[in-house]
């Protein structure tokens, strides 16, 4: 009996004293290539900026025992089949029973496929090409599709500015670029806009030449440029160089650009941006700037965001396997990130803010400004 | 089991039974070892043969396809001339020459492609497929597209992004009229299911299956089943990803136990496993054991009914000279055992019917024996009776003895008591007798001189009277004898010096008159003519003295008096009182002083202590024996110290004298009655004897402890509660 009682006291404080097992977690990122820079770096300082605000908190505990979120980071190198291959090393070798990342959409639309046919619930950050979540069960994005941002991009452009053409210039070969500009023509025509056409180039193209003066041929009162952060800059200064004050606009792309470099005009739909001067975003900003001596994208957000949303649905149920955790985010509702509110009642997709910027001068400095918002739609 | 252990039969077969079945057991482990060996060597030899064949057959249909796939191109890359005068542009051309190759070869192509699809060089972009879905679509991204456009590529098995089928695709550039320059890649991927029937043949060994380096199902009968959403993993899949062949026994990717060989096909990275069930390898090899073990049992059971029969004719000689051995155990010595054989059996019953007669021969000088032996022990009996009552008696008269004895040692120390207590009392009488001798004697002779001298004193001879008197009533004192000695030289010499006559003796008269120290002071009111004034006033404080005496004997004769009525109180009623101990200890140690006070000092260490339950006289007897001894092993000199105190439950009382201490071969001895140290004569040798049973009698203990030369220290323990 006393050997029982000691042999079970030791096992309970043994127990007690265990080493909190992991949880594999693997995080996709473009992490070499061009777009490393916008979605590679910035995407896994995020990560691991919340992972380390992780350890602060009470550790996830199921069954009696702690456990922790493990990352295990791989570089899709923005290739489609980098992409896929990444996502099954993670899932068959590694073992990880939650993908997150995939920034590019370019990749995270394969990487879907992938966690959708395995059943291994993705959390997608910055990507937001409609077929990322269409039909899908298992993945979740934290920013919102196109479609809605084209939307209210269009609205606003028809309705209070008063536009009635456009055009668009995008890379024919980038699914983002390529999808942006089919979502914005469709909603400016159902507006009762005239669309004067789009003009099409191939990123990276040595024979090729990015045709600017072609795109202003029809005079079009706005072009719609939604090109990767790599094009978008210079295409920007070049159609202001061959028309100054050409109104130009966009949507995510936009929020990558540094306002000193650029002329105005220029409007953009985002989700609501983490503006360092709102009160709530600010810390994070100082955590992050003190953690890596610069300051978080919009990458290094979503990144931050999609853990912590991992860690919500964690607590909300222990049910851990594939099929409860991704039960667990589809019914997330009011989850406060440093990008504000998601909820998802059911749907992979967020019902998010959106929010209307332009470029303003404040004080003699050029800067990214809110115009005007919209509630979700939901 | 007891019917086991009586018979000899039983135990034969017994025996026989497990021999056999030992070595069918070891046969059976051995050949089956040994056969299992031999199958799984030959299958191991059959699945590398089939294995490598596959390998074989796979790389030579993947070279089949790539080398039709370059006939195609050529084929291909002629027709697009034919197209010049439609396009100027050469994608255009190629593409139109694909549709009008492809309308050509269309049946022949789908059953070995699953889909064929050209890619412009710029962008990538899809403008042929034969799957429409895919036209439009743009590649630039992609290896296929990018490889393609250097040199002829294969890819390994790979899942397909847009379906995550598994693909094995191959590309090759196709040139202008210019041969300069690609105008785009033609790419193909191939159909599978020509690999599935490659792989699996109805008479294959084993199954036969695929799984890409990242632990995925390629082929096989599991490809695309939900059981399998994290991959496949087994020994032999992940030692063939890590770029090993070999071979083995073990779990395979469903937790089947088979017997396998394993095979990395560089190039198209992936394994290629073949199987067994070892249930189905091993099956031969387990029936020809079981057969074994089979015709082993059979062999055991005839074998066995065999020696029932024997053991019966081997026995039937033994068990008879059994039952004789029977009968004579119940007395009869006539019985024989029959000789049936003239072997060991036989020679067994000859020596047993000699021994019969011998035993009867014995038997009967045996009893007379007995008869003699028997009237002895009576008589000796007898003997032991009557020296057992002399013993009984002895007894009787020992405890008796004892008895006495203890009465004795408690009269001994009752009269050890009384002396010390006469003693106490006649010192004090004794004072008082010679102080009132004194005190008669002064007031019968000297008073009525005093009186006239007195009533004739001049004023002068009054102060000095009164001063004289004063100072010998004073508390002076000179401390010692040599302090003394100093004063009195002191006055010697101021008197001398003030020339009085025989100054020694009026120095030794100031002195004790206590004004020695202050001679100047008294020599101007004093002189010689003085001396009955001095004399008078000495008789005075002599007569003061005596009273003071008397008054001291009085009071120490008044406390020994207490004391002896204190001891004499206790309850001697047989009935358990509560008994302070330090008291009862005090009261001995007063009737004790005397002895005491000839040398030896008490310390006494009394803490408050609560009452005890006990028997007041008992006690006092416990402590008198025991300061009695202590006073005896220092020979009257040395200290006695006597601790009480109270702890867990008990108040303990610890005696410790500084004597030679116990020796240590004696220690547990000290308490057995009748043992002493003592002289003969000086000690009964029941004192502690009688210490153990009081304290025993309270439920307590004594102990004792004791270094050699270092005293003795005895501890008695009395419960609180009784």
């Amino acid at each position: 009996m006393v050997l029982a009682a000691v042999l079970f006291f030791g096992l309970v404080s043994c127990r007690a004293e265990l080493p909190p097992a992991e949880i594999p977690v693997g995080v996709i990122l473009t992490l070499s290539g061009p777009m490393s820079e916008w979605f590679g770096e910035p995407s896994r300082q995020g990560f691991l900026l919340a992972e380390k605000a992780a350890e602060n908190l009470p550790a996830l505990i199921k069954d009696g025992r702690p456990y922790k979120i493990k990352l295990y980071f791989e570089d899709d190198k923005l290739l489609p089949e980098e992409g896929v291959f990444t996502a099954r090393k993670l899932i068959n070798q590694k073992g990880v029973q939650v993908l997150l990342g995939a920034p590019s959409s370019a990749t995270a639309v394969p990487i879907s496929l992938v966690a959708e046919t395995r059943r291994v619930p993705l959390i997608a950050t910055t990507a937001s090409h409609p077929s990322l979540t269409f039909g899908k069960g298992y993945v979740f994005q934290i920013n919102t599709t196109l479609k809605g941002k084209s939307s209210y991009l269009a609205t606003e452009l028809t309705g209070r500015k008063g536009f009635k053409t456009a055009a668009a210039l995008y890379d024919v070969t980038n699914s983002f670029s390529r999808a942006s500009a089919v979502a914005f023509k469709n909603e400016w025509l159902r507006l009762g806009g005239t669309w004067l056409g789009e003009v099409t180039y191939i990123q990276g193209d040595p024979a090729g030449k990015v045709p600017l003066e072609q795109v202003l041929a029809g005079s079009p009162q706005v072009v719609f440029l939604p090109s990767y952060p790599t094009d978008l800059e210079g295409q920007i200064n070049g159609l202001h160089r061959l028309k100054p004050g050409q109104v130009l606009v966009g949507l995510d792309n936009f929020a990558s650009l540094e306002p000193s470099n650029v002329e105005g005009p220029f409007w953009f739909v985002s989700t609501k941006l983490p503006l360092p001067d709102q009160p709530d975003v600010n810390q994070f900003y100082r955590r992050y700037e003190d953690a890596f001596g610069s300051s978080p994208n919009m990458a290094s957000v979503m990144a931050y965001d999609a853990y912590f949303l991992l860690r919500e649905a964690l607590t909300k149920t222990q049910d851990w396997d594939s099929a409860g955790l991704a039960t667990a985010l589809r019914s997330v509702n009011h989850f406060e990130g440093v990008m504000g509110p998601v909820s998802y009642n059911g749907n992979g997709s967020p019902d998010r803010e959106l929010v209307l910027y332009t470029l303003k001068t404040v004080n003699g400095r050029k800067q990214i400004h809110p115009e005007s918002m919209r509630e979700s739609d939901r | 089991m007891s019917r086991f252990n009586k018979s000899l039969r039983l135990r034969l077969i017994a025996h026989f039974l497990l021999i056999a079945m030992l070595g069918i057991t070891v046969a059976v482990t051995v050949s089956s070892f040994r056969s299992s060996s031999l199958f799984q060597a030959a299958i191991f030899e059959q699945l590398r043969g089939v294995a490598d064949q596959k390998a074989q057959q796979l790389r030579g249909w993947v070279n089949e396809k790539k080398a039709d796939f370059e006939s195609y191109k050529q084929l291909i890359e002629l027709l697009q001339l034919s197209f010049v005068d439609h396009s100027t542009n050469e994608a255009d051309r190629t593409t139109t020459a694909l549709r009008t190759f492809f309308r050509q070869q269309q049946e022949f192509m789908s059953s070995q492609f699953n889909e064929i699809f050209f890619m412009e060089r710029r962008g990538g972009r899809v403008s042929f497929s034969t799957n429409p879905a895919a036209i439009d679509t743009w590649r630039a991204n992609s290896t296929l597209f990018s490889e393609g456009l250097k040199d002829t590529y294969i890819t390994g098995v790979y899942p397909a992004s847009n379906t995550l089928n598994p693909t094995l695709s191959i590309a090759l550039p196709i040139f202008g009229a210019d041969k300069a320059k690609a105008v785009g890649v033609l790419a193909a991927d191939l159909n599978l299911i020509y690999l599935e029937s490659l792989l699996h043949k109805k008479d294959d060994p084993g199954s036969v299956y695929l799984v890409d380096s990242l632990n995925s199902l390629v082929s096989g009968p599991n490809m695309n089943k939900d059981r399998f959403l994290r991959g496949v993993h087994s020994f032999g899949i992940d030692e063939a990803i890590h770029g090993n062949n070999g071979e083995g026994v073990f779990l395979n990717y469903e937790g089947v136990e088979v017997v396998g060989i394993y095979r990395w096909l560089p190039g198209y990275d992936l394994a290629l496993l073949m199987e067994i069930p070892t249930a189905q390898a091993f099956g031969p090899a387990l029936r020809l054991s079981f057969e074994i073990l089979l015709s082993g049992f059979v062999t055991i059971l005839l074998a066995s009914i065999l020696i029932y029969f024997i053991s019966q004719r081997i026995i039937r000689p033994i068990l008879k000279v059994k039952e004789a051995a029977v009968q004579v155990a119940k007395g009869d010595l006539t019985v024989m055992a029959p000789i049936l054989s003239s072997d060991e059996v036989g020679e067994l019953a000859r020596t047993f019917n000699q021994m019969i007669r011998e035993l009867g021969s014995l038997y009967s000088g045996l009893e007379n024996r007995v008869e003699v032996r028997t009237r002895e022990l009576s008589r000796s009996n007898e003997a032991l009776e009557k020296r057992a009552r002399e013993l009984k008696d002895t007894l009787e008269n020992l405890k008796r003895t004892q008895h006495m004895l203890v009465q004795s040692e408690k009269l001994a120390a009752l009269g050890q008591l009384v002396a010390g207590v006469a003693h106490e009392i006649n010192n004090p009488l004794g004072a008082i007798n010679s102080s009132a001798g004194l005190l008669i004697q002064t007031l019968k002779t000297d008073m009525p001189r005093w009186m006239e001298v007195l009533r004739t004193m001049t004023p002068g001879q009054v102060q000095l009277f009164q001063l004289l008197t004063e100072a010998g009533n004073s508390s002076f004192s000179a401390g010692s004898s040599k302090a003394e000695r100093e004063l009195r030289f002191h006055a010697e010499d101021k008197l001398t010096a003030a020339g009085w006559p025989h100054p020694r003796q009026w120095a030794e008269r100031f002195v004790a008159l206590k004004i020695a120290h202050r001679t100047e002071e008294f020599l101007p009111y004093s002189a010689p003519s003085d001396l009955v004034i001095f004399e008078i006033v000495q008789g005075f404080l002599n007569a003061i003295s005596g009273m003071y005496n008397i008054q001291t004997a009085a009071e120490r004769a008044a406390k020994i008096v207490y004391a002896l009525k204190t001891y004499g109180r206790y309850d001697s009623s047989g009935k358990s009182v509560p008994v302070d101990i330090p008291g009862n200890i005090e009261t001995v140690i007063t009737l004790y002083e005397n002895l005491l006070k000839q040398g030896v000092e008490v310390e006494r260490r009394f803490q408050a202590v609560p009452m005890v339950p006990g028997y007041p006289d008992d006690l006092s007897q416990v402590w008198t024996n025991l300061i009695h001894n202590a006073l005896h092993a220092m020979k009257n000199k040395g200290k006695i110290i006597i601790e009480v105190r109270e702890d867990s439950g008990f108040v303990i009382v610890s005696i410790t004298d500084t004597g030679n201490g116990i020796p240590p071969e004696i220690l547990d001895r000290i308490f057995d009655p009748f043992f002493t140290t003592k002289p003969p004569g000086e000690g009964s040798g029941l004192g502690l004897d009688i210490v153990r049973k009081i304290v025993e009698k309270h439920n307590g203990r004594v102990t004792v402890a004791s270094n050699p030369g270092e005293g003795a220290t005895f501890n008695v323990f009395l419960p609180l509660k009784g």
